[in-house]
């Protein structure tokens, strides 16, 4: 009986598959940051209660959130030539409607869904962010964009990174949908290997162990991450080893200005 | 120095005061008593803007700020300059070290240099004993630790006015003694600083104040001397307020 399970095969795939895995994270994290961003603007939308926009936001989110992505890709992939058509019709521009690249499809479907999916965390996390703290900072005279840099998105990072770190994940592994818009990334390349050797098993389970390590591979760098900067949390003093240089304060005496003694 | 002129402030249709003119000259140490609710806290917050006045004029002997008029954002970080504040519940950059939380005013908005910066935020820590917990986080302290990093955030900025709203509220009784002694150890070691204070620690005020205002019904209905105010109350609300405060001191 010829081999019915070849354990070499799924070997002699990962290595060609993984030439792809480049593509794979240039997806996942252009999607992610254009996410992001494109979050956070929607959060301040809401925040600020911007008329007429945050009701169209809303409608945006709901719509993306409660449909798969997969139809998602569909709909931007036949969807943004017919607007390219009307594009073309109205304003008598000349885009080539048949030649747009597929990985513009891709990014546009997943940025949008992950700022749809990251928004509602993103307006919590800036909510939950102290008042007093910004009160505070206000008071030094710290301009509005200073204690948005300085204390409000590094406190909100913070709080919204659990979430975040997990809409990373699924973005992806949903990256892997991008064959739908005839984008060659990791699973793509999969299905021509195998549509070339009826290996299917074989460079599907390559294919699984590898998403499979990714994921590993990220949740231990977001816990590295959250260690990092969720170091005020800690409740034991901190080391000795200073970072202060005391010899700064050679002289002290020059603090107590005139009259009484510190005690 | 400090000139307040016709001020007004109501939140939406509750006038909080209205017209309130009052001078403080440099070096005084004012000491704001009364009721609460009163708007003790949102005269002393439109000293540095986190309220905004509705109107009338606030002048420092730099710079002056007109309410309903166009402030630039650099006139606003000057104005700002005049004062620091200490908050009733502290208010520290909880993400920041101790030594950050000085720093952070210093290099960010007088852009000092980190070596400036630290000698500075150095010797704040030690004048309220705290320079060997620089490395710390706020959530290492207790509440009086923290209310001193706090005092040592506010004069590091080396403003003209010190505005303190109820530095030791929040703050076990036990704690107390310890920040109002860094208190009244700034106090006197700065002679020229001006401190505006609002506290229900009337035993401390009597000891550093050198005017106190009684603060109710939207205006300053009283005003003078410590030994003025606390032994020889004219005004009926006054009297009422003290005699009130005196009872739950001694209850
Ligand atoms: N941001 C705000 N919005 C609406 N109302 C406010 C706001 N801040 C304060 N107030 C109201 O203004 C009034 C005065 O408040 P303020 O905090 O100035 O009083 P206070 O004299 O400091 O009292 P306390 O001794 O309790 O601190 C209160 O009735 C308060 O509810
Ligand atoms: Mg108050």
């Amino acid at each position: 009986m010829a081999k019915v399970f070849d354990p070499q095969l799924v070997l002699r795939d990962i290595p060609k598959l993984l030439a792809y895995l480049p593509e794979t994270l240039l997806i996942t994290i252009i999607s992610l940051v254009i996410g992001l961003i494109l979050g956070l603007g929607i959060a301040m939308v809401k925040i600020h209660r911007v008329p007429v926009l945050d009701r169209l936001l809303a409608i945006f989110v709901s719509f993306t959130r409660g449909t798969p992505i997969l139809v998602q890709l569909y709909v931007t992939y036949y969807g943004i030539p017919i607007v390219l058509q009307y594009a073309n019709y109205y304003w008598g521009t000349h885009l080539n409607v048949n030649n747009v690249p597929g990985l513009l499809f891709v990014l546009v479907t997943f940025s949008l869904n992950e700022a749809a999916y990251n928004s509602e965390n993103i307006r919590g996390a800036l909510q939950a962010v102290d008042a007093g703290e910004i009160e505070a900072a206000t008071a030094l005279g710290e301009t509005q964009w200073q204690i948005l840099r300085r204390i409000i998105v590094p406190e909100a990072f913070v709080i919204a990174l659990p979430t975040l770190g997990n809409a990373l994940i699924s973005l992806m592994k949903n990256t892997s949908l991008a064959f739908v818009a005839s984008v060659v990334e990791m699973t793509a390349r999969g299905q021509i290997i195998a549509g070339n050797d009826y290996r299917y098993f074989e460079v599907y389970l390559a294919l699984a162990i590898i998403y499979w390590g990714l994921t590993i591979i990220t949740e231990q760098l977001i816990r590295l991450v959250e260690k990092r900067i969720t170091r005020f949390q800690q409740q034991q003093a901190p080391q000795p080893a200073k970072k202060v240089n005391f010899n700064l304060l050679k002289h002290p005496a020059s603090v107590v200005k005139r009259g009484e003694t510190l005690d | 120095m400090i000139k307040i002129k016709g001020l007004s402030k109501s939140f939406h249709n509750n006038t909080i005061f209205s017209d309130l003119n009052l001078e403080i000259a440099a070096g005084e140490i004012v000491a704001i008593i009364g009721p609460s609710g009163a708007g003790k806290s949102t005269l002393l917050r439109c000293l540095n803007l986190l309220e905004t006045p509705d109107q009338g004029s606030i002048e420092f002997n730099q710079v002056a700020y007109q309410a309903g008029a166009k402030i630039s954002q650099t006139q606003l970080t000057k104005f700002r300059q005049q004062t620091t504040m200490v908050f009733q519940q502290f208010n520290l950059f909880r993400q920041k070290t101790v030594l950050e939380n000085v720093l952070e005013g210093l290099l960010v908005v007088k852009k000092l240099s980190r070596s400036e910066a630290e000698k500075i935020a150095l010797e704040k820590l030690t004048l309220v004993g705290l320079v060997d917990h620089a490395d710390y986080y706020p959530g290492q302290l207790s509440g009086g630790q923290k209310q001193r990093v706090g005092i040592a955030r506010a004069l590091a900025m080396n403003s003209s006015t010190l505005l303190l709203d109820e530095p030791t509220s929040a703050l076990d009784s036990e704690l107390v003694g310890e920040v109002l002694a860094t208190l009244r150890q700034v106090v006197l070691q700065n002679p020229n600083q001006t401190v505006v204070l609002i506290s229900h620690e009337l035993a401390f005020v009597q000891q550093v104040a050198t005017r106190v205002l009684f603060f109710d019904q939207g205006g300053i209905l009283e005003e003078g001397t410590p030994e003025q105010i606390f032994k020889n109350p004219k005004n009926e609300r006054t009297q009422q307020f003290l005699s009130r405060f005196n009872q739950q001191v001694f209850s």
